[in-house]
This record gives structure tokens, C-alpha cells and sequence, in this order.
């Protein structure tokens, strides 16, 4: 593992300077399953996670996602839905790179069911907010690859018993697709 | 008296304005969305709500800009209820220093405004136990406080901002009965209580 991190870098690092990549103007759109974790419940949680990125020039981008929930890990635990939707921004480090790493804030809403000891669920719209880092990995003009992490905080209170934690970290990772990318080698 | 103050502040914000001149630079509306928390709500036995919102600004001068926004705040009552706020309201943002165009990175600023507030207590009881398990109300308050952009490009910036808003008309709370169960109580009354609004933003020049 060792050796193989200098290779790995050495590869980026080369990637990044041997081809230019112009994203201003462009658009970027993913889709991916994405597993999560709740942080202060300790079980995991899968969504159907899709999202849209336009950059305004090199440096910062608008983003939006909605990431639709599937099932808890493992099944039946308190959180029923979970469907989730984002919007805000992403600061990108480096200018017309292939290797495109990135933070990013973007407050949201959830739409939360929630059994309870009687087994009935609470509907619930919760306000989310959320930060983002990840790395985009560019492959051309047409398609990219992301390794996306976000971590949110929120919590459901229309609950007999106290507020339940919707405080989780999701891990988006996948090909997208890219509309207006200029790559020149 | 401290109407009073705001408006006398927001006087000094507006004169301001008769004297400056209007930017050359054709970027002065901008959107944003935000997270707000809401802190020290003397209705609320001091739970904490958290919240989520927008705003639209329109810049009027090269130091005053003014804020339209919106808020969406939930938070647990004594684990026993929620409350639900939604914020609509204005704010009148006054930059300490000449912004130069925001090509500096940080841009203080002090900022005053009014808004209208809906209130909704809900509850989470066995319905038998009390007689009135929800409540609501509208009122409008006024808000005032510090904040300062992080600009990271001219055009984009990262804002944070603490308000204290004070609200007028009648307030919604808990109290317990004389069965030591928790029932909701409505008060006539305006003082300088009130809560703590901290926000951080992401906005956008168009």
C-alpha cells in the first residue's frame, strides 16, 4: 500500500498538468447509490443520490441534489423516509485541472417519517445543513469520476420522547457526465 | 426605546444613501440560501431551533445593500413539544468599510431590519391529557445585529451574521398545570426578550 501511494500522486500529478480542462460554463450531472451512516444512531442508510453541478468559472461552482432514501441498514429501524434535497455552492482549488478537488455548503430540507412505539410515523419536513469535500476526477470532455462526502446535521422534533438525530455522513462515489467541458492536450 | 433605536439607526443607513454615489458595476442582486440558528428563545426554555431559508439582496449604494429573506426554524420543546417559526421579513445592511467591489476578502457590516414571524407550538401528548395540544401565532419583530461576507470571488461570497430579534404581540409557550402536566399558555406581552439568530450564507452576484 506503501508503494503504491507515490505511483498514485506521481499519476495525478501528471494527469493534472498534461491535459487542460476549462469547466466555466459547464455542467456536471451525477447519479449513484449512496450509502450513509448515522452518526448519533449508529446505523447505516442507502440512497438513490443524484446531482447537478454548474460552474459560474474555475473556482466556484452551484450545485444541487436530492438524494432519495431506500432502506435502513439493516431494515426496520425508526427512520422510514428520509428523501433529502440540497442547494449551495462548491469552492474548487485548482483552475482547468483534470483532478478537481472541492469543499462545499449546502443547507437542504428532509422529508422524515418516523415510526414510533406505536408504529405510526410522524411526517415531517426537517431543515438540513449540510457540508460537502470531494474530488472530481475528469476523463475527457465527456465523462468524470467523483468520490463525493457529505456530512449533515438535523434533527426531527414532532417526536413523543425528544428530538431524534439526522446527523449522518453519505458517501457518493461514480461516473458523471459533463456538458460544455473544453478539454485541450 | 429600543424601537426607537433601530429607527434611528436605520435613518442613519438610509441618509447615507443620499450622498453616495450608485456603483458603476452592474452586480447588484444577488441570491443566497442559509442555515439559521436560533438561540436563548425566552419562549422556548431555551431550546435551541435550527433552521433553514434564503434571501434576495439588492445593493442600493457602494456601502448599503439591503437583505429580503426567508426562514424555516424547527425545535424540540422540553421533549415534550415543537415549535415551528417561519421568518418573512426585510434587512437594511450598512459595510463598515468601503467594499471596494468585494475584491478584499472580508466585508464587515451591521445590519437592521423588521420581519414577520408565524409561530406554531404543537403538542406531543396523548390528546386526553390536555384540552389544547397546538397553538399559533403571527406577530412581527425587529431585528439587529453584526455579520461580514467572505468573499471568495467578487461575485460569490460565504456570509455569517448574529441578530438578536425582538418580537412584538403575543407569545406562545409552555407551562405545567396544577396536575404537573404541560399545557400550552398564551401571554400579552412585548419586552426586550426575544432570540438570538445566527446565520451563514452562500450567495450569489447575478
Amino acid at each position: 500500500m506503501k508503494s503504491f501511494l507515490p505511483v498514485l500522486f506521481v499519476f495525478i500529478g501528471f494527469s493534472s498538468y498534461s491535459q487542460v480542462i476549462d469547466k466555466t460554463h459547464a455542467l456536471r450531472l451525477m447519479g449513484t447509490i449512496a450509502p450513509g451512516y448515522l452518526l448519533n444512531k449508529n446505523y447505516g442508510t442507502v440512497y438513490l443520490s443524484s446531482s447537478v453541478d454548474y460552474y459560474l468559472n474555475e473556482k466556484v461552482s452551484i450545485y444541487g441534489a436530492a438524494d432519495w432514501y431506500l432502506e435502513s441498514l439493516p431494515a426496520n429501524k425508526p427512520l422510514r423516509t428520509n428523501h433529502s434535497i440540497f442547494a449551495g455552492i462548491n469552492y474548487h482549488f485548482k483552475e482547468k485541472a483534470k483532478f478537481d478537488p472541492f469543499i462545499g455548503f449546502q443547507p437542504g430540507v428532509s422529508y422524515v417519517k418516523l415510526r414510533n412505539s406505536n408504529n405510526v410515523s410522524n411526517i415531517e419536513i426537517v431543515p438540513i445543513g449540510s457540508i460537502m469535500a470531494g474530488v472530481n476526477y475528469y476523463v475527457g470532455s465527456i465523462f468524470n469520476f467523483f468520490v463525493h462526502l457529505r456530512l449533515l446535521n438535523g434533527r426531527a422534533v414532532e417526536r413523543l420522547g425528544g428530538p431524534y438525530s439526522l446527523s449522518e455522513i453519505r458517501f457518493m462515489a461514480g461516473l458523471g457526465f459533463n456538458f460544455g467541458v473544453k478539454s485541450k492536450s | 426605546m429600543n424601537l426607537k433605536i433601530l429607527i434611528f439607526i436605520f435613518v442613519l443607513l438610509i441618509s447615507e444613501n443620499l450622498w453616495s454615489q450608485p456603483d458603476q458595476k452592474q452586480h447588484n442582486f444577488s441570491l443566497g440560501i442559509r442555515n439559521t440558528f436560533s438561540l436563548f428563545n425566552h419562549d422556548n426554555q431555551g431550546a435551541a431551533g435550527f433552521g433553514v431559508g434564503g434571501q434576495v439582496r439588492y445593493k442600493i449604494s457602494k456601502r448599503l445593500n439591503t437583505e429580503w429573506f426567508a426562514d424555516y426554524i424547527t425545535n424540540s420543546v422540553q421533549q415534550v413539544a415543537n415549535r415551528t417559526d417561519g421568518h418573512v421579513g426585510w434587512s437594511v445592511m450598512y459595510y463598515l468599510n468601503d467594499p471596494q467591489n468585494f475584491t478584499k476578502k472580508i466585508t464587515p457590516y451591521i445590519v437592521a431590519g423588521h420581519c414577520f414571524d408565524f409561530t406554531r407550538l404543537n403538542l406531543i401528548a396523548p390528546t386526553n391529557a390536555v384540552s389544547v395540544n397546538n397553538a399559533q401565532r403571527w406577530s412581527s419583530a425587529v431585528q439587529g445585529g453584526i455579520g461580514s461576507h467572505y468573499n471568495i470571488t467578487p461575485l460569490v461570497d460565504l456570509s455569517l451574521a448574529v441578530q438578536y430579534m425582538i418580537h412584538f404581540g403575543e407569545s406562545i409557550g409552555l407551562e405545567k398545570n396544577a396536575d404537573d402536566i404541560f399545557e400550552i399558555s398564551r401571554h400579552q406581552h412585548t419586552g426586550i426578550e426575544g432570540h438570538l439568530l445566527c446565520s451563514i450564507s452562500a450567495n450569489i452576484k447575478l
